[in-house]
């Protein structure tokens, strides 16, 4: 019976032992089972990170590692504007546990630029709230010292511009909420902010050098002169690069303000001006361009102002004789340009200037630019007022531009503030035949070497140019005393490759430039220091045995009158 | 040892390797498909390592590769003692681990911080996992003392959880609750094996997910509660506890599906991915080999797995059976831990990736469970359960 018991037991015990071994068997397969799902998880989640992995890492970038608003850089690659980590100070107004008094005067004394009223203030209230945006180290180091501990110091983004003041119009600057408020930080917003375009930085058309030069050149005539404001503009007349552009007075815009905001416009693409005798060179062409003017040695009467209508057209300086088409330029006279364009006829000017695109805002990146005064009626008189720069309004920009299609050959293309690759450059359109800029090249230099532009003259350079001295309207007709001198450079004049466009805006008329004015004795002598500097930047090597050649032109200037009008050389005309 | 069954083990090596002439006899009677699997894994760790050092066998590769081949002898010398020999030395095994625990935490109460290593001079290893190792040896031998009958009775369920608790609590005080879960897990796995009540792991399993929220107020540490929670949602603190989770994401999602190649990583040249030569070092790898190489590197864990069930499988005596199958689990919670902290499926907590993270302790413990499965696997080719179709 106890046999036979255990027998049973050994054989229920020996069952058992093999129900556990299969059991552990399944058991295996069973976790072997698990595993394999969490190996599939991993899997999946891999194969999505990798795949899907640049939206996931866009994503991810943006929320994680922010590395901000994407750089901004010169053509060398030179930093204009970047993003960093910057300290702000704020205030928790419930952690305080200073005196709030005592620690405004501690603050105002710390930053001086604002009133201990204004800090009492600022702590006074009951949110918490920024006593700085911005603070350097030291600053922060020293408010830190002050022991309060209702003081804390985020780490903030913040958008620095390492060349402070420099090409601050072409910059721009950007608003606490993140986007460009104006020049391109605000024309390249989208692209600024794009998670993946933003980690190369964008470069932009101006050269940094240049701008410098520019900047220091155009600031100092603008002081010497005792101007109210001054612009200037370098352009590659082959691609239409922005090389330089300025705007004066100029703002920082690491620290934008009311103040600056006053100086926020830019005069080169944002305010038009009637820029007077610089658009007689356009007439020129347009006339010559148009068969109109076929002999340049052809004379018309200046001896005596032009009645048209009920209006007189006269010379600031007459010159009481019969000019030629060189001596129109060279002298610049209104009597004769207005004959030209009479000539022409509306229709034909007006059909250039709307190819040289003076009809509609200047062609750039920047969003500041401004639809020109275009006459509402193109008569015999506008079209004869047009043609020497009145009744005309358009901005500095757009001159620089036409300048451009007028030396390159004849092809007008819009500029650009954004570096081209060559293959980027556009075709763009023609305005005039490649003999109308050839002869146009010749005329502009002669008006440097022998005209009212003697003054622009850089050794070895070969500039040209045309001046332009535009009487402001004002209540009651052009005021005589505010003057906007416009100088419209090109060098070198044998294979041009920049326009110089510099405009000072109501010069005093001072000692600096003899009592004068007139561009021919205020912006003229900016270009003459400006392009010196400039030129071995650009790649442009001064040489004296260079020039384009003029000498079939040359016998064409009566040569006695501009003589008698070397002594007489404050009344140049421009 | 019976002949036949030394030339099928032979002829599987033979086979295995394709070679046309006979190997001798020593050679033939190895685990070839642990050693070659473990090479590979070794040899990507290798490759990784010098990559993220900018290119140098120093400070990583070199002596990773040397600690491999080292231990890899080792492994292959612990897998010729029998199992019979070792079997009744587990419980020692265990008290002696367990007394190594206790000696690194007095160090670290002497030292000051944290401590849980002890420094052998050439390396430096962490008792925490021999003590594992251990744990696993004494369970498989508890559990086969243990009466089939028993198995269901509450006489068999407190022994194993005195034994795992006490290692565990030593482990979370040093304080290291990564490893001490890995544990806890391992030893799970282990008793799920040997054959307990499934209700009890359903049981256990609802416990653990009603007592979480309480453990995670009363009783971690805030740096614990917040590698908990940055898991969850990494890009809550970017820069804080979620970044390294972050930059491994960006590191594996920017290797796309066939990487940066080799030593063209910028996540881990560039030092953005923390860690890279051992916990993050699988995102340098999908970094600069992508989704492939990734892949690739699963899938040798996958086939040493495999293997490591199958040893598990074969094995014919039920303390063979059931340590092979806790070892092999073991390892792949370490792996698959490591896989889902990189991929942000997991919490970081500081787990290397087997085999091919930097660090000599893991790899020594790494090898000494391939090495004991290689023992068993010898074992496995000489036993007659081997003809079982």
């Amino acid at each position: 019976m106890t046999a036979l018991a255990s027998g049973s037991h050994r054989v229920r015990l020996a069952s058992k032992r093999q129900h556990m071994t299969l059991t552990a068997q399944v058991r295996l397969v069973a976790v072997l089972a698990l595993f394999g799902i969490g190996v599939g998880a991993i899997l999946l989640r891999l194969t999505f990170i990798g795949v899907f992995g640049e939206q996931a890492q866009a994503a991810t970038r943006s929320a994680l590692v922010d590395p901000g608003r994407g750089d901004i850089v010169d053509r060398n690659g030179v930093p204009l504007a970047r993003t960093i980590n910057g300290y702000a100070i704020r205030v928790v107004p419930e952690r305080l546990i200073g005196d709030r008094k005592v620690l405004a005067g501690k603050l105002a004394q710390i930053f001086p630029d604002t009133s201990e009223e204004r800090f009492l203030k600022l702590l006074s209230r009951t949110k918490p709230t920024y006593l700085r945006h911005r603070a350097v180290p030291e600053e922060v180091n020293r408010v830190h010292a002050l022991g309060e501990v209702g003081i804390e110091f985020p780490r903030e983004k913040e958008r620095f511009y390492p060349q402070l003041q420099l090409a601050a119009h072409v910059l721009g600057y950007v608003h606490p909420d993140g986007h460009g408020v104006s020049g391109m930080e605000r024309a390249m917003d989208a692209e600024l902010i794009d998670p993946k375009l933003r980690l190369t930085p964008s470069a932009l058309s101006i050269d940094i050098r240049v701008q410098a030069a520019l900047e220091d050149e155009l600031g100092r005539a603008m002081k010497s002169y005792d101007a109210k404001a001054a612009a200037g503009v370098v352009l590659d007349v082959e691609t239409g690069e922005v090389m330089a552009m300025t705007s004066l007075p100029s703002f920082n815009p690491n620290q934008f303000d009311a103040s600056s905001a006053a100086f926020e416009a830019n005069q080169v693409t944002y305010r038009f001006f009637e820029l007077g005798s610089t658009f007689k060179p356009l007439t020129v062409a347009a006339a010559i361009d148009a068969g109109t003017v076929t002999d340049l040695s052809r004379r018309y009467d200046a001896s005596r102002p032009l009645r048209v209508g009920g209006f007189q057209i006269r010379d600031s300086h007459s010159s009481g004789r019969w000019l030629n088409v060189p001596e129109t330029l060279v002298h610049s006279s209104n009597i004769v340009t207005a004959q030209i364009a009479d000539e022409l006829g509306p229709e034909r000017l007006q059909a250039v200037m709307r190819k040289l695109h003076f009809d509609r805002p200047a062609e750039i990146n920047l969003r500041e630019t401004v639809k020109p005064l275009w006459p509402a009626s193109w008569g015999r008189l506008t079209n004869m007022t047009v043609g020497y720069g009145h009744g005309i309004a358009v901005s500095p920009l757009h001159l620089a531009s036409a300048y451009a299609a007028m030396v390159n050959g004849g092809v007008y293309r819009p500029a650009t503030l954004l570096k081209l690759a060559p293959r980027d450059v556009p075709r763009g359109e023609r305005v005039f035949k490649a003999s109308t800029s050839a002869r146009m090249n010749q005329l502009l230099r002669m008006i440097v070497r022998d005209g009212t532009g003697r003054k622009a003259e850089a050794p070895g350079f070969r500039v040209g140019g045309k001046t332009g001295s535009a009487e402001k309207p004002g209540a009651g007709g052009y005021k005589r005393s505010s003057v906007v001198a416009t100088f419209a450079a090109v060098f070198p004049m044998d294979a041009p490759r920049f326009v110089v466009l510099i405009m000072i805006d109501e010069p005093a008329g001072n000692q600096a430039s003899s009592f004068q004015r007139t561009a021919g004795w205020t912006a003229a002598p900016v270009v003459a220091r400006l392009v010196p500097r400039i030129g071995p930047m650009l790649g442009i090597i001064p040489d004296d045995r260079r020039d384009v050649d003029v000498s079939e032109l040359m016998p064409l200037l009566w040569k006695a009158p501009v003589k008698a009008a070397a002594k007489t050389k404050s009344e140049d005309p421009a | 040892m019976p002949a036949h069954a030394t030339r099928r083990a032979h002829r599987a090596a033979q086979d295995f390797l394709h070679l046309p002439i006979p190997l001798p006899r020593p050679l033939a009677d190895q685990s070839w498909q642990a050693i070659t699997i473990t090479s590979g894994l070794a040899l990507v760790g290798g490759l990784t390592l010098f990559s993220v050092a900018d290119g140098s066998f120093s400070p990583w590769a070199a002596s990773h590769g040397v600690r491999f081949f080292l231990f890899l002898a080792v492994a292959i010398g612990i897998s010729y003692i029998p199992v019979t020999f070792y079997k009744p030395l587990v419980y020692p095994a265990l008290a002696a681990s367990l007394l190594l625990l206790v000696a690194v935490l007095l160090l670290g109460a002497i030292k000051g911080g944290a401590r849980s290593w002890l420094d052998l001079g050439f390396m430096q290893i962490q008792p925490s996992e021999l003590v594992k190792i251990a744990l696993l040896g004494v369970l498989a031998r508890f559990f086969e003392t243990v009466p089939p009958t028993e198995m269901r009775s509450l006489r068999a369920l407190w022994p194993p959880i005195v034994l795992t608790a006490v290692p565990f609590l030593l482990i979370a005080a040093q304080p290291d609750l990564g490893t001490g879960m890995l544990l806890l897990l391992s030893a799970a796995i282990s008793c799920f094996l040997a054959g307990f009540p499934l209700m009890w792991f359903v049981g256990a399993g609802l416990a653990i997910a009603v007592s979480i929220p309480v453990i995670y107020t009363f009783l971690l540490l805030p740096h614990q509660q917040q590698r908990l929670t940055i898991f969850l949602n990494p890009q809550d603190d970017p820069l804080g506890a979620g970044y390294h989770v972050s930059q491994s994401l960006i590191a594996i999602g920017s290797g796309g599906i066939d990487g940066k190649g080799w030593l063209g990583g910028s996540q881990s040249h560039l030092q953005y991915l923390p860690e890279t030569h051992t916990d993050f070092i699988f995102s340098a790898i999908a970094e600069e080999w992508g989704l492939i190489g990734g892949i690739v590197v699963i899938m040798l864990f996958g086939l040493l797995v495999r293997w490591g069930m199958k040893v598990s499988r074969k094995a014919g005596g039920r303390f063979e059976k059931l340590f092979a199958g806790s070892l092999i689990n073991s390892l792949y919670l370490y792996i698959a831990i490591n896989l889902m902290m990189v991929i942000g499926l997991a919490p970081v907590v500081g787990i290397p990736l087997p085999l091919v993270s930097y660090g000599g302790s893991a790899m020594m413990a790494a090898m000494l469970s391939i090495g004991l499965l290689m023992g068993i696997d010898r074992a496995n080719r000489r036993s007659p359960r081997d003809i079982r179709p």
